[in-house]
Formats: structure tokens, C-alpha cells, sequence
């Protein structure tokens, strides 16, 4: 009796450390790839479209995140003040990501509102207002700015980055067939320089079944890659640059023109003297 | 056909960013203001992010009124002299005004007084030489600077020098004064001065209209190059591919503007000039008391003039 348990206690275990690996195999896991290794932003970029696709479990919904990097952001806000309308309190926005698109095969809405959280999908940005810190400078000192006034600045944030196509939710813009998905994301002219963050999420019934993710670098290349470093990165002669350009510019169209004016046998130098 | 800007981090249409700098250039060699006040407005309402628009309006300030003022000086409308004199007040005054700024921030309603005083200032002046350059125009006044109280005041002050090229004799000390108190005036109010500077000089120091202009262009050269440098190494918002199609445009028209300024008579420039000045208040008034569309903005930075 007791051998054949043994026997039967074996069996069943050999299976059970054969079956882990086969069913992982059999599961189609999740993948993104996109259809461009990196964005190249050059003098004659105006926004792009880059497609991107996946294997996913069959029948379940695909939702991709895109995130990019996060910077500060100077904000005013206007008010009235003696009856009239001024800017009232300029405040820095910190950590918010500068390009941020939600894209699904269906409204995340309908997810577990314990899954929306831990996976940062639920709409309406709800994401942003946890990690968004707003300041304003008290005498010399940044001050974090109590939640329901930093609110405000959030929301307006992401407004003028709605508008500039640098936020959006599309839930309806992934197609699933099958065991695979694909969809289009959309970078707008402003898209900010820097890596992307995408990641994918499976879920089905509630469940999240896997995700994946992928780096898509917005990048500058040639002459936009150069003077973007030197403006940051070498602002002394930057400044001095530009303050030669416009100087040389004003000096050559003041000679030119008085080249023309020579040619054209215009009125001599000094002629007018003007006044009242 | 449009171009990538690397700084404002967004492309442009090349023609409408040349039109726009043609615009503001012909109004620079014409009145000589910088266009600050109309060009940051225009190119942030195209798109372009605040202080990247501010910063680099003032770089194409310096290609434009460096043009204009070779132009006006070619015309014999710069009085070198005087305008560096001048400058050297303003400069002095921008400096005091910059450090009161922090000291009169402390008072609660500093910014709804300064937004007011701006809105008066303009009105007044304005409306004054609308009012002097209409009874020009229809004969009634020669010369607006009668030998009055104040006047006889200023030419009592010592270091009495002649300005040949202005035409006038006037105290050095009275000069660096004016130009300290519209330096200190354009740090207050946050502005470049422009507006301020021309009628002074044409009311108060007595020069001619077409010598005040062409000497406002020549010191706005050195404040635009001090403001850019200022920008460029701290906020690092100018942007030279966007300064250099503006003043593609802006050099041309300020050409064409110190041409066309020879078509007028100085009092037919002044009510041109008032006008502006008027429309201006106008629009300054109608934000102040009319409720933004937006309440959260981006921030816009300085500059302009």
C-alpha cells in the first residue's frame, strides 16, 4: 500500500515539474515591438506616427501606456486681485511626465479599481495626481503646494498638454486578433526629446495575464542635436553665439541695403535730418 | 515648408515666421520700438512655449535694431553721444529698479499697482501726444517745448553740454537722471521701455522725432544683447533658428521702416506712434479687466522691449 503511494506521489510530481515549463511554453506570452528603433527628430521632423504590435493571450484586452520623461514645468495662475485679472502665484511643476498617451482595445474604465492602480491605468489621469509635486517659492524657499490647490495646477497642466497632443487617452485605438495586437501612436510635432516608455498590459476578466514593455528613443540628430546640447550644456558661448549671429545679420542687411540704395541712385547719406 | 526648432522643441512655417519678423521690422525702423509688445504675443499665440518666445524675441531685437539703427545713423538720426549717455542712466536705473522689485514684493498688491500704474502711464502718455501732434498737425503749436518753469529749471543744472547732432544743450546730469528713472520704470514694471523712452526724449530732452528713434534703436542694441546673454545662460530658452527667421524678416523691414520714417513729418510719426501707444493700453486694459479663458498658464519669461 505504501509503495504504491509512493509511486503515484511520484508520478504526479514528475508531471507536475514537466507540466510548469510545457504550459509556460504553450502560454503565448505577452511582446511589443514597434515598427522604428528610435524617432529621429531633425530639422525637418513635424510629428510622426510609429506602429507597434504584440502577442497577447487570446481574447484578452491589450492597453498600452506611454510614458515620457519627466521634467519641471513653470505654471501661473491668473486671479483677480483689486478687481483686476494678474497673474496671482507661479508655481513649479515637478516630476509630470512630458508626453503621456493611454491607448486600449477597450475603456480601462471597466478595469478592477485595484488593478487601474497598481497598473496606472485608470483614466482620467489619476496616476499623475499621485506623483505630480507642485511648489511655489515662499521668500526664497519652495514651498510644496497644499493638495487641492496643486490639483488645480495639475488639471492645468494636463489640459495644455491634451491640447498640444502631448497628453491623450484613446481607448478604442489597439486592435486584438487573435493571439496578437498592433496599434498606431501618434508623436506629435512638440513630442518632448528622450526615451518612451511603453508598456503593455494584458488583461482578462479583471485578471492581468502579462505585460511587456519597449524603449522608443525620441531623439535629435545633426544640426537640432548640436544646438540643443549647446544651449543646454554650453550656455555661455550659446549666448554669446546668438548675440554674434544678430549682429552680424543686422550689420549685412544694413550694408546691403545701402548697397541697394547706392545702385538704385537713392537719396544720399545724412539727408534727412527729420524733427518737429 | 517647415523647420524644426531645437530649443522651442517644435517646427514652424518658415514664411509665416518671416512675415512676422517683416511685420514687427517695419515698426521698429518706423517708431523705434523694439516690437516686443506685439512679436512674444504673436509668436506665443502660433504656438511657441512663453519663455522660449520672450528669449528669443529679444535676440532678434538686437539683429533688428542693429539694422534700423545703422540705418537711422546713415540717415543722421543717431546721436551717439546722447544715447550713451542715456544708456549709462538706464543701465543704472535697470539695476536700482531690479533690486526694489524684491523689496516692493514684500507689499501685498504690488503687481495690481504696477499692472494699474502701467496702464496709466501709457494712457497719459499716449494720450498727450495724440493730443500735441493733432494740434501740430493743424498749425496751432510749433514747438511744444516752450521755455517754461521746467525748463528754465533744467537749464540751470550744471555740466551743460551741446548734443550737436540732437541739436540741443542740455545738463548731463538731467540726461542720466531721464535715464535712470525710465531704466528704473522699465524694472518695475517689467518692460523694456520703449514707449517710455521715445516721448522722453522727444518731450523732455528736446529732440527731434526721427533723432529720438534713431537714438532709442541704438541703445536698444545694448539692452537686447544684455537681456539675450541674460536668457540664454539662464533659462536657456533662446532659440537661434527662430531668432534668425525673425530677423530675416524683422532686419529687412526695419530697413524698410527707417525709409518710410523719411516719408513723415515728426508730428505725423508721433500721432502714428501715440496711436500705438493707445491701442496698447487698450489691450492691456481689456486683460485686466476681462476673465482669462484659462485661469493655469505656462509661465512667460522676460524680456522684450
Amino acid at each position: 500500500m505504501l509503495r504504491r503511494v509512493a509511486i503515484i506521489v511520484t508520478v504526479a510530481l514528475l508531471l507536475g515539474v514537466l507540466s510548469g515549463p510545457a504550459a509556460a511554453l504553450a502560454a503565448p506570452a505577452v511582446t511589443l515591438t514597434t515598427d522604428t528603433p528610435a524617432v529621429e527628430v531633425g530639422l525637418r521632423y513635424a510629428g510622426t506616427t510609429v506602429r507597434f504590435a504584440g502577442k497577447c493571450p487570446p481574447g484578452s484586452d491589450v492597453y498600452v501606456r506611454v510614458l515620457g520623461p519627466v521634467g519641471k514645468t513653470s505654471l501661473s495662475k491668473r486671479g483677480q486681485k483689486g478687481g483686476v485679472w494678474l497673474t496671482v502665484e507661479t508655481v513649479t511643476v515637478s516630476n509630470a511626465p512630458r508626453f503621456f498617451w493611454l491607448l486600449g482595445s477597450a475603456d480601462p474604465a471597466a478595469l478592477p479599481a485595484g488593478l487601474q492602480q497598481a497598473t496606472g491605468l485608470a483614466p482620467g489621469y489619476r496616476a499623475l495626481y499621485e506623483q505630480v509635486k507642485v511648489t511655489a517659492l515662499s521668500g526664497e524657499e519652495p514651498v510644496r503646494v497644499p493638495p487641492r490647490e496643486a490639483e488645480a495646477y495639475i488639471t492645468g497642466l494636463i489640459k495644455i498638454n491634451e491640447r498640444r497632443g502631448l497628453y491623450g487617452f484613446a481607448p478604442q485605438a489597439i486592435r486584438v486578433n487573435g493571439d496578437s495586437f498592433m496599434g498606431t501612436l501618434h508623436l506629435p510635432a512638440g513630442v518632448p526629446r528622450g526615451d518612451l516608455q511603453m508598456v503593455a498590459y494584458a488583461v482578462k476578466d479583471g485578471r492581468l495575464l502579462g505585460t511587456a514593455s519597449a524603449t522608443l528613443p525620441v531623439q535629435g540628430v545633426g544640426f537640432v542635436k548640436w544646438l540643443g546640447e549647446t544651449a543646454q550644456h554650453r550656455a555661455v558661448q550659446y549666448g554669446a553665439m546668438a548675440i554674434v549671429v544678430a549682429l552680424a545679420a543686422g550689420l549685412t542687411v544694413a550694408e546691403l541695403f545701402r548697397r541697394i540704395n547706392a545702385c538704385l541712385g537713392g537719396k544720399g547719406e545724412g539727408e534727412l535730418t527729420g524733427g518737429h | 515648408m517647415s523647420l524644426y526648432l531645437a530649443v522651442a522643441g517644435m517646427p514652424v512655417n518658415v514664411f509665416m515666421i518671416l512675415g512676422l519678423g517683416a511685420t514687427v521690422g517695419v515698426l521698429s525702423g518706423l517708431f523705434g520700438v523694439g516690437g516686443g509688445f506685439l512679436l512674444t504675443p504673436l509668436l506665443m499665440t502660433y504656438g511657441i512655449p512663453p519663455a522660449v518666445a520672450a528669449a528669443s524675441d529679444s535676440n532678434q531685437i538686437v539683429a533688428a535694431s542693429c539694422s534700423g539703427a545703422l540705418a537711422h545713423k546713415r540717415l543722421g538720426n543717431v546721436d551717439v553721444k546722447m544715447g550713451l549717455t542715456f544708456l549709462a542712466g538706464s543701465i543704472l536705473g535697470g539695476t536700482a529698479g531690479t533690486q526694489l522689485v524684491r523689496v516692493l514684493r514684500g507689499f501685498g498688491n504690488y503687481d495690481v499697482v504696477v499692472k494699474i500704474v502701467y496702464v496709466l502711464l501709457l494712457a497719459a502718455i499716449g494720450g498727450f501726444m495724440f493730443w500735441e501732434s493733432l494740434q501740430a498737425l493743424r498749425g496751432k503749436t510749433k514747438n511744444v517745448q516752450g521755455k517754461g518753469f521746467f525748463a528754465r529749471l533744467v537749464g540751470r543744472l550744471p555740466w551743460q553740454v551741446y548734443f550737436p547732432v540732437s541739436g540741443v544743450r542740455v545738463s548731463v546730469l538731467f540726461v542720466v537722471g531721464l535715464g535712470f528713472l525710465v531704466g528704473a520704470l522699465a524694472a518695475l514694471l517689467g518692460v523694456g521701455g520703449g514707449f517710455i523712452t521715445v516721448p522722453a526724449m522727444i518731450y523732455l530732452l528736446r529732440m527731434p522725432t526721427i533723432v529720438a528713434i534713431g537714438t532709442d534703436l541704438f541703445q536698444i542694441v545694448f539692452t537686447s544683447m544684455n537681456v539675450t546673454f541674460q536668457q540664454a545662460i539662464t533659462n536657456h530658452t533662446v532659440d537661434v533658428v527662430l531668432a534668425v527667421l525673425l530677423f530675416c524678416g524683422s532686419t529687412v523691414g526695419a530697413q524698410v521702416g527707417a525709409r518710410l520714417s523719411r516719408l513723415f513729418r515728426g508730428e505725423q510719426l508721433r500721432i502714428i506712434l501715440a496711436v500705438i501707444v493707445l491701442l496698447v493700453m487698450l489691450k492691456l486694459f481689456v486683460d485686466l479687466v476681462s476673465a482669462p479663458a484659462d485661469l493655469i498658464t505656462l509661465t512667460t519669461g522676460g524680456g522684450g522691449h
